[in-house]
């Protein structure tokens, strides 16, 4: 009995090691993404650059950053993005409307306009003061 | 039955040798159906070991002594849960289990590896295998828990009576585990480079993921060790830098290192090198820490499994360093960071400060831990390094690592004029400032505990300014308070599940200074009726009761206790003696508030009725052991994935020519 376990037991590694290399379903399926390709690079620089921004986005609603450094730090993870788009090639048209659509989505999400208006009242009254 | 097991763990050895090979040949030859040949015989690896470990814990259910590690682990009269306990309570069996443990996480870690990094997969594969065969091969060869005795005992030798307690069926998996996980992001790092990668931030995500688990399997583990010894040793205490604490904190603080260091490679592609290092340290480290656990010359107060393994662990632990630290220098070159530090305020920069600190907490503690070592090396006698090293050199460095916990993350990525700096550290510095001043008028006086409280209020406060900031800045927006601030966390869980996490550390570290600074203590000799004070408590000790058990002989004593004028209520202070190990083990009575602790521990029972206790009033111990579970909810915040805040665009369906990117990009808050 224990011998017919321990058989039965050897065949559970066995058939999980021979059936791969049998069926060969690996090689018949396309081949995989390359993580290290240019293209899967880009694609984590552009997450990078986009987390950036929301980042300085964010950091600058809760007050973090002044509108200077927040400007500056756009800048910066802007012109990584158009980095990571010239890499890529994209026509002229694809990226501006690329550009314009995070601008807008940018300056709606963070209330730009609405906490630049506040904090310009702000420094008025101060300097009137 | 103890056979299947011996067949079992042969099988699971053999199988993950070809895992190791096959794997390490798929990922050379770029060979799919190898790699998951491979694949699939470490995953068969699992239901091996199940079988192996149902074996065992079957011997110790049945009371099968001709089984050598049941006979010395367990007796007639252990009770039978305590099964799973012993199990993992003696070297060979928590071999097994560390084994086990590892291939089940190995096994997921390879899942998903295999999909995220499908190129670097075989060779992490090869690298955890390698470390599973080392595991299996010691048991195979050395200490097989499963080996049979010659003639089978009427009884076997009984369990460490110190291991009875419920905190040994979690804490003891949980450090295990915690140590053995550091081989999973160990082996992404190693098997990036064998394959030749690293130099594209490939491994980084599954990094952090595999990094952060294991973080927090350590840090569980560090946690209910230290609340198994405040409530079972009976000394009062949780933390003792005893060699076998030291080795489980010392790779704690590289993972903390390296888990906040990954985030710099994921963002800004900074910290290759650094980061490749880290993971490799850690990894050493915590080999060095199975080592003491074995038996290693250091001398432990518990070292739970005595043995001459220890130098085995050494060994492989030089051989793995060695290993790793050529094939980092050999991959050198692709390691060059793609970002610079641009400031010294920023994030990034804090980052590498805090960083240094915690890798010169590690060494300290190494350093202290190993002394002995050395010290009989050169003159042949065993110095000891105790707590007053440690707290010395240690305490101000965690201070310090506290500050620059509540001033890091207030600090923006790449850089901000130090206009932006003082403002935004104005709020915490202003409420760290308040605290030292309330606590000097409180009457606290010791210089170290001020300065530390007030560190405490500042990464509080900078938390805290944050996060009502964020949910004044979505408010106004037109969201209700409790909505906004819901939103705020859940729109960025890994920034804010890391303030959560470092709440924790902050009531940790609160419970750690109060209760090291402002503990009292006092050893009272008692006979039954006296009445005596500390503190603000009074204590009645009412008397004994004696209860006999094959095993041991128990004695609960009985205490009334009042708080001020208010009764609290009675205490049950034990102890129980074990003649077989000739062990006494001492349950303190702890009444916990959050203020403070009322500690009752029997230190001697005499014969003329009168008895021996240790009373102590440890202040605010309680937040230590609350600080855990948000800990862990911390954690797994982080650890989840933040809603697609920008979906991520797939620029190479647009670089294959699909053109129109109308629709690919997605609203900056749209999942919110």
């Amino acid at each position: 009995m224990v011998i017919l376990i321990g058989i039965l037991l050897c065949f559970v590694p066995g058939i999980a090691v021979i059936y791969p290399l049998w069926r060969k379903f690996s090689s018949m399926s396309p081949p995989p993404e390359d993580e290290s390709s240019l293209e899967a690079d880009l694609d984590r620089r552009w997450e990078s650059a986009i987390d950036g921004l929301h980042s300085s986005e964010l950091e600058y609603s809760v007050g973090n950053l002044s509108l200077e450094d927040y400007k500056e730090l756009r800048e910066v993870h802007m012109l990584e993005a158009a980095v990571v788009l010239k890499m890529f090639d994209l026509s002229g048209e694809d990226e501006k409307l690329l550009f314009d659509q995070i601008n807008e989505e940018l300056s709606k999400s963070s209330l730009l306009s609405e906490l630049d208006s506040d904090r310009e009242s702000n420094r008025c009254q101060e300097n009137n003061a | 039955m103890v056979e299947i097991g011996h067949i079992a763990i042969i099988a699971s050895f053999l199988v993950t040798m070809y895992s190791t090979f096959v794997g390490f040949a798929g990922g050379m030859l770029n060979g799919r159906d190898l790699a998951s040949s491979a694949r699939w015989g470490f995953y068969s690896v699992v239901p091996l070991l199940l079988v192996a470990t149902m074996c065992l814990i079957y011997a110790f259910v049945t009371n099968d002594f001709s089984v050598k590690y049941v006979a010395e682990n367990s007796n007639l009269a252990m009770p039978k849960a305590y099964a799973w306990v012993a199990f993992y309570s003696g070297n060979a069996g928590s071999l097994l289990y560390i084994a086990l443990a590892f291939s089940v996480m190995g096994s997921l870690a390879i899942k998903v590896i295999n999909v995220k990094l499908p190129y670097t997969a075989p060779y992490a594969l090869g690298v955890m295998s390698l470390v599973l065969i080392f595991f299996l091969g010691v048991i195979v060869f050395l200490a097989n828990p499963l080996d049979r005795l010659p003639v089978a005992p009427e009884d076997g030798q009984g369990i460490n009576p110190l291991l009875i307690h419920f905190g040994m069926f979690i804490h003891p998996p949980f450090q295990m585990l915690g140590l053995i996980s550091v081989a999973i992001p160990f082996s992404v790092a190693i098997g990036t480079l064998l394959s030749g990668r690293g130099g594209r931030d490939e491994w980084v995500d599954q990094g952090r993921l595999w990094g952060m688990i294991s973080w927090l399997l350590l840090t569980a583990g560090l946690l209910l060790g230290s609340w198994w010894a405040y409530t079972i040793l009976g000394w009062g205490g949780y933390w003792a830098w005893d060699p076998v604490e030291n080795s489980a904190l010392m790779p704690w603080l590289a993972m903390t290192a390296f888990v906040h260091s990954i985030m710099v490679q994921k963002r800004r592609g900074m910290f290759r090198m650094w980061n490749m290092l880290l993971i490799i340290t850690s990894f050493a480290m915590a080999q060095l820490g199975m080592f003491i656990n074995r038996g290693g010359p250091v001398p432990s107060v518990h070292s739970f499994a005595e043995s001459t393994m220890g130098w085995i662990f050494l060994a492989i632990m030089a051989i793995t360093l060695f290993c790793s630290l050529a094939t980092f220098i050999f991959r050198y070159d692709t390691l060059k960071s793609r970002g610079t530090l641009e400031s010294f305020i920023s994030r990034e920069a804090a980052f590498l400060a805090q960083n240094v600190l915690f890798l010169l907490i590690a060494f300290v503690t190494l350093w202290g831990t190993v002394f002995p070592i050395f010290s009989e090396a050169v003159d042949e006698t065993t110095m000891t390094i105790g707590q007053p090293f440690f707290n010395k050199v240690n305490g101000p460095l965690m201070l310090l690592l506290i500050f620059m916990m509540g001033v890091g993350p207030l600090l923006p990525w790449r850089k901000a004029t130090w206009r932006s700096a003082i403002r935004m550290l104005k709020g915490p510095l202003l409420l760290g400032i308040s605290f030292i001043v309330i606590s000097i008028i409180a009457g606290i006086r010791e210089p170290w505990a001020v300065f530390a409280f007030g560190t405490c209020a500042l990464a509080l406060g900078g938390i805290l300014q944050e996060w009502i900031r964020g949910t004044r800045s979505r408010y106004s927006r037109g969201e209700s308070v409790p909505r906004a601030f819901i939103r705020l966390i859940s729109a960025n869980r890994p920034r804010y599940g890391g303030y959560v996490v470092h709440i924790s550390i902050v009531m940790l570290g609160i419970g750690i200074v109060a209760s090291s600074f402002y503990d009292v203590q006092r050893d009272v000799v008692m006979a039954p009726g006296d009445v005596e004070t500390l503190g603000k408590y009074t204590f009645k000790y009412v008397g004994v009761d004696k209860e006999f058990f094959p095993d041991r002989v128990k004695e609960v004593a009985q205490f009334e206790v009042w708080s001020g004028d208010t009764y609290v209520g009675n205490m049950f202070p034990n102890r129980s003696f074990y003649p077989e190990f000739r062990i006494a083990a001492t349950r303190g009575a702890i009444r916990s508030t959050p203020w403070e602790d009322f500690y009752l521990v029997p230190s001697e029972f005499r014969e003329d009725g009168q008895a021996v206790f240790r009373v102590l009033i440890n202040p605010m111990v309680w937040w230590m052991w609350a600080s855990g579970p948000i800990l862990v909810l911390g954690t797994i915040l982080s650890l989840s994935p933040n809603r697609r805040i920008v979906r991520k665009l797939s620029l190479t369906d647009l670089s294959s020519g699909r053109g129109n990117i109308s629709g690919v990009y997605t609203p900056l808050g749209a999942g919110d």
